[in-house]
């Protein structure tokens, strides 16, 4: 037998189709069963509106017709501040659940000490790790579907109007585009472990510099350019289009952005995580936290 | 089942593992014996692929160790500590959830935990939350879940710490059980009357080194023929130790009082040694004679001889 140290080829290889999607199907059946012990996720469902999306829609009905709403208007190109305001902040909260839905739960595996088992089998830790993401996600869907609502009531968009398969498209190449992220982010969770305050500045200057609410051109031309290349300010614009039913062009070219970065953020966060594992496998890391 | 050639693992500059090397038959029993830090943990994680080695190689049912997916596939794994289960589950969506790693489902998937569960004697607990449970009965969750995808290969590491003395006696029919079904197993311990019970080889590892390795038999014979006399003298031992020294009737030593003496013929030596104790007119207080077991192979193998009897390293 030859000594040569060889090299595990990743984290595993993936498996045969029955393993995956077995294991995908094991996943949800988990999650949801571990979600129901407590139903407070319905509670944070509610909050998220109420904490973060009620009070600027309340914030831009009391600035209306104030000294500023035209200059507002004018940057933003838009007659509906609410709807600005509300639909900006409501797909911010969708993409920090994106974002770092991967990361969150390698985290949560690692703390709760199920990690290690999870990797003793022969299921890669893309598949489970995507299918946990994939169910948070869905989880999410009921109050991205109330912030729509609540964004339509208050600010008297048309919701038959809305561009549907724009926000679809989106949220999709927009998905793997903040998934790539997430797993590079997984990775330096399983690496360097204490990645808190790491993840809360990465956060910060996402939340900053996509756009949320406000226009991208109160930035001088240097910020512009940085926000130019987060995924997240695609998203944004994008969905914010599709409800304010804005330019086309504008559209498309955002689309192709987007798809570009979900190719390369995607083979990115790919390779650092399949990295940042075998380093921690090589240094014996992996079981603490 | 396994073979192992010339595994070695270094943590930067710590090396923990050494050219390790070492084969087991199918459907047998081998246990790693060692003091902590020795290395065992880290072999086992180096067999289920937790770790990468630094160099060496191994294989597992014939698959080598470049194919860790494959492996995968063959191996249940206990690891240790009692987290490594979903405690606001119940033991029965536990199973369901890692089954479902291993492409199980549906019918083939409730087939197969009813079997291990049986095995495993959990029918009683395992649809209540693991939270309820003792060490001893997640310990046996942890091993029908790694009995799910029916590998032909256990690692286990520590499989019996922490258990009460009736869950570690279940835990040890259950052991045999699975050997003579077939599987293989390799399983780290500090448990040395159970390695005497079970094992059909042991590997006792000692700074990442393998020290001593064969049947328990074998090993006593090899290594633990030797008996202890162990006296105490009603006064100071320093003239009695010389004249053991200078006849050469074994290696002494003098610990807190007690004259320790090592013999390979006890019968022979204790002759001798009153002999010794008329010539110095001194009179013996206490005297014991042990024929060590694993107990004293292991201490011998980890250089660790005179601590026998002491409860080991502090």
């Amino acid at each position: 037998m030859d000594v040569t140290p060889r090299r595990y080829g990743g984290e595993s290889r993936e498996g045969d189709f029955e393993i995956v999607w077995t294991a995908v199907l094991g996943v949800f059946l988990k999650e949801w069963r571990q979600v129901n012990k407590y139903q407070s996720w319905v509670i944070s469902t509610v909050e998220d509106i109420v904490s973060f999306t009620l009070p600027l829609i309340l914030a831009s009905y009391a600035l209306r017709s104030t000294v500023g709403t035209d200059e507002f208007q004018a940057l933003t190109r838009t007659a509906s501040p609410e709807a600005y305001l509300a639909a900006g902040a409501s797909v911010w909260l969708w993409l920090i659940s994106a974002l770092w839905s991967t990361g969150s739960v390698l985290r949560t595996e690692m703390r709760q000490g199920t990690l290690e088992v999870l990797l003793t089998s022969p299921v890669s830790i893309l598949v489970w790790a995507f299918s946990v993401s994939v169910f948070r996600l869905a989880l999410s869907a009921p109050s991205v579907m109330l912030h729509v609502l609540i964004i339509a009531v208050a600010s008297g968009i048309n919701l038959l109007k809305v561009n549907w398969l724009l926000v679809f498209v989106t949220a999709v190449i927009g998905s793997v585009a903040l998934g790539g992220l997430g797993l590079a982010y997984g990775g330096i969770i399983i690496r360097y472990k204490d990645t808190g305050a790491f993840g809360n500045l990465l956060r910060a200057l996402f939340w900053v510099l996509s756009g949320s609410t406000y226009s991208l051109s109160v930035f001088p031309r240097y910020l512009q350019v940085v926000a130019a290349l987060l995924p997240t300010t695609y998203v944004i614009d994008l969905t914010r289009r599709a409800f304010l039913n804005a330019g086309a062009f504008g559209s498309v070219r955002g689309i192709v952005v987007l798809i570009i970065e979900a190719g390369v953020l995607s083979s990115f966060g790919l390779w650092v995580l399949r990295r940042l594992l075998r380093e921690a496998r090589t240094e014996g890391t992996l079981s603490t936290f | 089942m396994i073979e192992v050639l010339s595994l070695s693992k270094n943590f930067g500059e710590q090396t923990v593992l050494r050219d390790i090397t070492f084969s087991v038959a199918p459907s047998t029993m081998t246990f790693l014996l060692g003091p902590n830090g020795a290395g065992k943990t880290t072999l086992i994680r180096l067999l289920c692929g937790l770790l990468e080695p630094s160099s060496g190689s191994f294989k597992i049912a014939g698959i080598d160790s470049s194919r860790i997916a494959d492996i995968k596939r063959v191996v249940g794994v206990v690891l240790p500590g009692e987290r490594n289960l979903y405690w606001k589950l119940t033991g029965e969506e536990n199973l369901e959830f890692f089954g479902s790693l291993y492409g199980l489902w549906g019918r083939k998937l409730a087939v197969r935990i009813a079997e291990v569960v049986e095995l495993t004697g959990i029918e009683e607990f395992y649809r209540t939350p693991v939270e309820r449970y003792s060490t001893g009965m997640r310990q046996r969750l942890s091993l029908a879940r790694a009995l799910l995808h029916e590998p032909k290969v256990l690692l286990m590491d520590e499989p019996t710490s922490g258990m009460d003395p009736i869950a570690k006696h279940q835990m040890e029919e259950l052991l045999r059980k699975l050997a003579r079904n077939g599987v293989t197993l390799l399983i780290s311990t500090h448990d040395m009357p159970q390695v005497e019970r079970l094992a059909d080889q042991v590997l006792i590892i000692d700074a990442g080194r393998i020290v001593a390795q064969g049947s328990p038999a074998e090993l006593i014979a090899e290594m633990g023929q030797k008996a202890l006399i162990r006296f105490v003298l009603d006064g100071p031992p320093d003239e009695v130790v010389h004249a053991i020294s200078q006849q050469q009737l074994g290696p002494v030593d003098v610990l807190e009082g007690e004259v320790r003496l090592w013999s390979s013929s006890p019968d022979e030596t204790i002759g001798e040694l009153f002999a010794i104790l008329r010539q110095t007119s001194t009179q013996l207080l206490r005297m014991e004679v042990t024929k060590p077991g694993l107990d004293g192979v292991f201490w011998r193998a980890t250089g660790r001889y005179w601590e026998l009897d002491r409860g080991g390293p502090e």
